[in-house]
């Protein structure tokens, strides 16, 4: 798997071993980041077959998650979906308490 | 010289034969030579024909693997009013037959379409489809190319589309349709009709199928699939299908793109950008993209790319869940 990937961000990953291609592939796929590459900003590592989401990087480089970066990401993601859902929850009981107030209001004007 | 007709009178019981009658008829014979000698069809293609009564239709040759045998058949054709049909007893060694064509005009530099219709009544027999190419001077360039080779055939009437890839100096080809490959022993009857050609297509179809994933971030390979590109064609047209979710039912803008590439050539985009309302969580967008074929052929590896950004936007998959359709287009000529 070759990563074309700035100091701090994975830009590109491509089933490809061939490193020599990768000013190829900028050329050809990424031209928007060419320049980068003239300029040494953007580089490209080789590594084993990866999943993309187990990639972090890390002093510059790319490289494979440990298990235990994987479980802590993941239970971070989960707090966070968690977090939304809540917030979601309660903005929706907002929303309903509101609308009862509206109603009760117009109710109570009728009433008059 | 012109074609020149023949009067009954000159033909008639008592009417003399002489040198003028000869020449006529050896004119004409040329001038239809001349006329019909590089048909861009398959004589006789529909099996139709056989003057001779030799069992073996006209302007095809037919061969016999051990046990082999072959008919007409003129009780379920697919067109007109008979097909041809070979039928392997079963047996180890055994085999049906095989029936060739003709010299067809091709060229090196273009993929030619072949057509066939064929129907089994066993699915398991060995049926083969071989383009055999030949140089200018009609000497075999020993580089035969099953375009289709299949143990699992249709029983019922089915037309098949292929194409093939003509190595160097190739001018012509024959084609030659195995029904019954003694290497499978499986005894049934193979019926092939309607074979057709086109030296020069414009457009080729084929179908492709690449798994569905999910990428969060910049481009990435999704899924890969190996695809067999016609020569000399300029232009592939690939379907593309983009699912893109946000994050646990939350809304947020987004935006992605899915791609294909074979090696360092890449395709157009196809993209979106898009504001996701609380509780839609799934969009689709599907569309078709071209990708410059004009210095690729034969066997190639196709990739399907994706990407999205966005702070919500969590799943974008350019992804088939079932067979696509790829389109290929030579401009010009």
């Amino acid at each position: 798997m070759l990563i074309i990937h700035s100091d701090t961000e994975i830009l590109v990953t491509l089933n490809e071993d061939d490193e020599s291609l990768t000013g190829e592939h900028i050329k050809n796929g990424y031209s928007g980041m060419l320049e980068e590459w003239k300029a040494g900003i953007v580089s490209a590592t080789k590594l084993g077959n990866a999943p993309m989401d187990k990639l972090i990087m890390d002093a510059g480089k790319p490289r494979l998650m440990t298990d235990e970066e994987i479980k802590k990401r993941t239970v971070e993601l989960e707090a966070d979906i968690t977090a939304q859902k809540e917030k979601q929850v309660y903005e929706a009981k907002i929303k309903q308490e509101i609308r009862d107030m509206a109603i009760n209001s117009l109710n109570a004007k009728e009433v008059k | 010289m012109p074609f020149t007709a023949i009067t009954t009178e000159q033909v008639a019981v008592d009417a003399p034969y002489t040198s003028e009658l000869g020449t006529t008829i050896k004119e004409d014979l040329d001038y239809l030579n001349a006329n019909v000698a590089a048909p861009t069809d398959v004589a006789n293609g529909g099996f139709e024909t056989d003057n001779d009564s030799d069992d073996v239709p006209d302007n095809w040759t037919v061969d016999h693997y051990t046990g082999g045998s072959s008919a007409f058949n003129t009780t379920t054709p697919f067109e007109g009013a008979q097909s041809f049909q070979f039928t392997h007893p079963g047996g180890a060694g055994n085999g049906g037959g095989y029936i060739e064509s003709g010299y067809l005009t091709i060229s090196e530099y273009v993929s030619p379409m072949v057509q066939f219709a064929l129907k089994c009544s066993a699915a398991g027999t060995n049926v083969i489809c071989r383009l055999r190419y030949f140089d200018k001077d009609k000497s075999d360039l020993s580089s035969d190319e099953d375009i289709y080779s299949s143990v699992a055939n249709p029983t019922a009437w089915t037309m098949k589309t292929l194409w093939g890839i003509p190595p160097a100096t190739s001018r012509y080809m024959k084609i030659r349709l195995i029904g019954g490959l003694n290497d499978t022993d499986v005894a049934g009857t193979v019926d092939f009709d309607a074979v057709r050609y086109d030296p020069f297509p414009k457009v080729l179809y084929d179908n492709f199928t690449i798994a569905r994933a999910t990428n969060n971030v910049g481009y990435a390979d999704l899924n890969s699939a190996s695809i067999k590109l016609p020569k000399g064609f300029t232009v592939a047209r690939l379907p593309v299908t983009l699912d893109y979710s946000d994050t646990g039912g939350v809304s947020g803008e987004g935006d992605g793109g899915a791609r294909y590439r074979i090696g360092t050539t890449y395709s157009t985009e196809l993209l979106f950008r898009a504001v996701l309302p609380i509780g839609s969580n799934l969009f689709y967008t599907k569309g078709e993209v071209e990708l410059d074929i004009s210095a690729l052929s034969g066997a190639q590896t196709l990739y399907l790319q994706s990407r999205a950004n966005g702070p919500t936007v969590s799943d974008c998959a350019g992804a088939a869940k079932v067979d696509k359709i790829a389109t290929y287009v030579r401009l010009g000529g």
